[in-house]
């Protein structure tokens, strides 16, 4: 990091920035990316995330082709265990379990992905403008990111819901993200906070260059690890939210989702019926997902705090010995502030 | 104060003393007739991980009251060298080889073979650290006297409440703290006062040798310059050594009996202020010589040293500091020079260019042996559980 | 002071927030749920009743947004939260009131427990990291990301289907009365282990994940090396220097994890039927009991605020630097 802190000298005042730093300034930032990325997939753990993530995307593009059954339709088996025929068995009314798995993977994810890109937008917005901005401005942006994080998400939900004439994707999508942006929004601000007193920014405003261009060229690629990791966090948020709310039979029941599953399984008493193959596949998949993601934002957290990374070091010796001893011996002073401003 | 004649600490250390660094401030080192050791550093060699070493076959001996500053460029293996002597290095850093002998009387107890409640019992009541940031280095959710208390404590069970707060009364007085802060948590206090409370408490069990990483660097140059004096003053009063870790060859210039000059690792030169300040030998202690100007010393142009220090996971062979070097010979590519000493004085450099080759002192010729970096690369990969065992 | 004064404003000005958007959701969604709603009691309230649900939701437009907002305000200071449909003709107040403590109880110890016995945890086990307790790190984020209401599923299955260990559903067996009966309390107890064992499972890791992160983060302070040098014992270090310090962010950050545990514990009561706040919110949505709805939110949002001042105060108790922040 120091590198890129490095970059940025201090310009005389007035100097037009030619694209000769621009140019520098986009090569930094994949570079940047680059390593980003480097050390996400150098951890077994975050790897294993990766991997998890990737086979629930491709059910989530490819499901029907890989099970061609539909899943609303009834046949006669009726709650049956697996089989070769009904690989998670049927439901009360014969419907075929792995064909809904399948089909509810698309929705749930597209659902908290895209929740979880609106709440990340809403969140870098507030949190890098009332980070930056500062002022009486910065003060009500803080304030009511704080106030939306506090206010307890799913009886608001449930309200917000409750009152939906639509339950559809679309609404859906924007309740969760309401309710889902204050966290990512209250670490970005404490990042921005921190970056804005770092000297590549100090001298980028010396220098005279628009607030805009800072945003975007200097403090916008630094906080993309935190943005990263807010957006990771919300989308484990919205799957688990999500589903609640459909198992509360809040959602929309007539569409595949991994939480009206367990809606039809509560509501017909799976339970009762002994029918495991019902409401277990479902719960275990939200739970694969959400450990996906976790270990994923292991390694992004291994990136924004180095200290934590130093359990990785002592397993691969020979990696370590690639360090420099500036690297170990001091870890950046400026991320821990961060560590301990979002703790905050 | 005491106004003794000036007597080296170190029998051997020659004292033409014509540029004398300040004289008033030389009065004050205690009266010892003979170099009385201390702490011995044989051979001692820190690598992080695999292959890289930070401190390289490093030999150094600490006479009782004795200054010793070793001076460094940041990655020089100073600060590792420190963390060593108290055996505070963490992972990856383990101590590949070497020993630390400390002297009580007439016998010595290895450093780094003491078991964990032998190493706790001499931890402050004879070894104490100083660190660089005083912000990081105390506890801010405990007042300071809680942080002098804990440590008497745990060294003296049979200290009453009473005696104990008089201790830590008796020890910001020593230092020049009001008392009422006693009371204070460090981030009521000012920089400096933060710096000499750190001080304080590294005093508290009247320890007899002081490790100094970079105490007075966070710091404005005119507080530096108290804790300074306050410091000398603090050793002319209790006796204890110092080992004095820095960057600013000027400031150790004015305080240290003895420099050793590190660059990647190893002792590159050593000899007292004066000396290196007159006859410098080494050209990295040359090039960090002209990086500063002196008031004293005779005029020079300040030109630096060109280029960074080196990697110390990939160390150029030979000399590490030849790509940097404007006298290299063919041979500084190829070797690693010896850690020549002068007959009869305490003066050494590691340098082709000052006779390493020719006068090898037998000692000096064994140790180099065993840390030529061929032989490091060689042992990569089996040592990782050694690592763990003489780590902290 | 001066902290907990600028808390004490922030959680009041949250408060107002929340009420007032509790206030303008009926208003802002698209068409009125309660006009229709309110048509099918219109014969069976008494007038009074009616006046007071027309403050709470708006029914008389002609009294314009700012009329209805002093209104509802004023019907709050009242205590008066309307009319309960489910429950008709209870006021909402009452049922709130009756069934709180249920989850106060459940979930308010439950939290407790987690948090200490996963920050416990989560200190010995930041305290070497790379140890063996910290390879079993991932298994605990499986656990950390499964809805707590499926985990509880899992649990009623195994203990109450299969074993017929523990009892299927309520808070107490319906032979006994309520009173402080060891009959009654055993009976409480029993039925209290399978939610209260699903919460601390499920929150558990969540602490003890933070509480490592932060415990491995504040041991490469330059503080804990200086204790080490010190002599001090590996307890005091472990104790006063590291989970001392470690432990300020995960009271911090209480705020966020109550959102996630009052989350939890709702579905987790309609899981076990357990005659908490959730269990009751979920009989008001299934019954379109807005009222019901409306109330139950509001409570639970006080509630939580009041617990996250509780942890601003042991923050301050814990932090000298907070106690001085001007």
């Amino acid at each position: 990091m120091s590198a890129i802190s490095g970059g940025a000298a201090p310009v005389p005042v007035g100097t037009r920035v030619g694209s000769k730093k621009r140019y520098a300034a986009a090569r930094q930032s994949r570079d940047r990316f680059v390593r980003f990325w480097r050390r996400l997939t150098q951890s077994r753990k975050t790897f294993a995330g990766l991997v998890i993530l990737l086979i629930f995307l491709l059910i989530a593009l490819f499901g029907p082709w890989i099970d061609s059954q539909s899943p609303s339709a009834m046949s006669g088996a009726v709650l049956q265990g697996p089989s070769t025929a009904h690989w998670l068995g049927t439901t009360q009314t014969g419907q075929d379990v792995a064909a809904q798995l399948l089909d509810g993977t698309r929705f749930t994810l597209l659902v908290s992905f895209g929740a979880a890109a609106v709440a990340t937008v809403i969140a870098l917005i507030i949190g890098i403008g009332g980070g930056y901005l500062g002022g009486i401005g910065g003060e009500v942006l803080s304030m009511l990111s704080n106030c939306f994080l506090v206010i307890p998400a799913l009886p608001l939900v449930i309200v917000l819901a409750g009152y939906l004439p639509n339950k559809g994707g679309i609404s859906l999508i924007l309740v969760l993200a309401l309710t889902g942006w204050a966290w990512g929004a209250r670490i970005l601000r404490a990042q921005t906070l921190s970056l804005r007193r770092r000297d590549f920014v100090l001298a980028a405003r010396v220098a005279g260059e628009r607030s805009w261009r800072i945003l975007f060229s200097e403090i916008l690629p630094h906080v993309m690890p935190i943005a990263a990791s807010g957006f990771v966090f919300t989308v484990i948020f919205a799957i688990v939210t999500q589903s609640s709310l459909a198992f509360l039979g809040l959602g929309d029941v007539t569409t595949w989702s991994w939480g009206t599953m367990l809606y039809w399984a509560q509501n017909n008493s799976a339970l009762g019926l002994g029918a495991w193959w019902w409401f277990v596949p479902p719960g275990l998949c939200i739970g694969l997902v959400g450990m996906a993601l976790a270990l994923i934002n292991f390694g992004i957290d291994d990136f924004v705090n180095p200290r934590l990374r130093v359990t990785d070091l002592r397993r691969r010796g020979r990696r370590a010995a690639r360090l420099s001893v500036a690297e170990v011996l001091a870890p950046h002073a400026s991320d821990s502030a961060v560590v301990e401003a979002v703790g905050k | 104060m005491t106004n003794r004649e000036p007597v080296a600490a170190n029998s051997a250390l020659p004292r033409g003393a014509t540029i004398e660094v300040d004289p008033l401030r030389r009065n004050q080192r205690p009266a010892s007739d003979r170099f009385e050791p201390l702490v011995e550093i044989q051979h001692l060699t820190v690598e992080y991980g695999v292959g890289a070493v930070a401190v390289s076959g490093f030999d150094l001996t600490i006479g009782r009251g004795e200054i010793v500053g070793i001076v460094g460029e940041s990655g020089s293996g100073k600060s590792t060298l420190a963390y060593a002597v108290m055996r505070l290095l963490r992972e990856p850093a383990h101590i590949r080889e070497g020993r630390i002998l400390y002297y009580q009387g007439d016998s010595a107890t290895e450093l780094l073979a003491v078991e964990r409640d032998q190493l706790r019992a001499l931890r402050w009541s004879e070894l104490a650290i100083v660190f660089q940031s005083a912000m990081n280095a105390l506890n801010p959710v405990m007042t300071l006297h809680a942080q002098i208390d804990d440590v008497l404590r745990a060294h003296d069970r049979t200290l009453t409440r009473t005696s104990r707060r008089e201790r830590g009364e008796e020890l910001f007085k020593l230092v020049g703290i009001p008392l009422d802060r006693l009371r204070a948590y460090p981030h009521e206090l000012s920089g400096g006062m933060r710096q000499r409370a750190l001080i304080a408490i590294a005093l508290a069990l009247k320890p007899n040798l002081l490790i100094m990483d970079e105490p007075t660097t966070a710091l404005d140059v005119v507080t530096q310059r108290q804790i300074l004096d306050e410091l000398l003053r603090l050793r002319a009063e209790l006796g204890f050594s110092m080992m004095f870790v820095t960057h600013d060859l000027a400031l150790i210039m004015d305080i240290a009996d003895r420099i050793v000059v590190m660059y990647a690792g190893r002792a590159v030169e050593a000899g007292g202020p004066e000396d290196l300040l007159r006859d410098p030998r080494h050209p990295y202690t040359i090039g960090l010589l002209n990086s500063f100007p002196t008031v004293s010393g005779p005029k020079r142009r300040l030109t630096g040293i060109p280029g960074f220090p080196p990697n110390i996971a990939e160390l150029p062979q030979g000399c590490a500091f030849h790509p940097r070097c404007d006298r290299a010979l063919d041979v500084c590519r190829q070797q690693v020079p010896t850690f020549t000493v002068e007959e009869g004085s305490n003066r050494g450099v590691r340098c082709w260019l000052h006779g390493a080759s020719t006068t090898l002192g037998a000692e000096a010729s064994v140790a180099e042996e065993q840390c030529e970096p061929a032989k490091l690369a060689r042992n990569q990969g089996s040592d990782m559980d050694r690592g763990r065992s003489s780590g902290p | 002071m001066v902290y907990l004064l600028r808390r004490t404003v922030f959680y009041v000005l949250t408060a107002i927030i929340a009420l007032s958007i509790n206030f303008f959701i009926p208003r802002l969604m698209p068409g009125n749920p309660i006009d229709s709603l309110l048509a099918r009691f219109s014969g069976r309230v008494t007038p009074r009743t009616l006046a007071s649900l027309n403050a709470l939701f708006g029914l008389q437009h002609h009294e314009g947004l700012w009329g209805q907002y002093f209104a509802y305000w004023r019907a709050l200071l009242h205590g008066n939260l309307g009319i309960s449909f489910t429950y008709f003709p209870t006021a909402v107040s009452h049922v709130i009131g009756a069934s709180l403590p249920w989850t106060l109880v459940l979930v308010g110890l439950c939290t407790v427990l987690s948090f200490i016995v996963g920050t416990a945890v989560g200190c010995i086990v930041g305290w070497k990291p790379g140890s063996f307790l910290d390879n079993l790190l991932p298994l605990t984020t499986f656990f950390s990301s499964i809805p707590y209401f499926w985990l509880g599923l899992i649990a009623l299955f195994v203990f109450s289907g299969l074993l017929h260990w523990l009892p299927v559903s309520g808070a107490y067996d319906s032979s006994v009365s309520i009173g402080w009966t060891w009959s009654f309390i055993a009976s409480a107890l029993d039925h209290a282990i399978l939610p209260a064992a699903t919460l601390v499972i499920s929150t558990i890791s969540f602490w003890l994940l933070r509480m490592r992160n932060m415990m491995v983060t504040t041991l490469g302070e330059d503080y804990i090396l200086l204790a080490e040098a010190k002599g001090l014992s590996r307890m005091r270090i472990m104790a006063m220097y590291g989970a001392r310090n470690a432990i300020l962010p995960n009271i911090a950050s209480f705020a966020m994890a109550l959102g996630f545990v009052v989350t939890g514990s709702i579905l987790l009561e309609v899981v076990f039927s357990y005659p908490g706040i959730g269990f009751v919110l979920y009989q008001a949505v299934s019954n379109e009991d807005y009222p019901l709805m409306q109330g139950i939110f509001l409570v639970v949002t006080l509630v939580v605020l009041l617990a996250n001042f509780l942890a601003d105060f042991c923050y301050i108790l814990l932090d000298p630097r907070a106690r001085d922040e001007a």
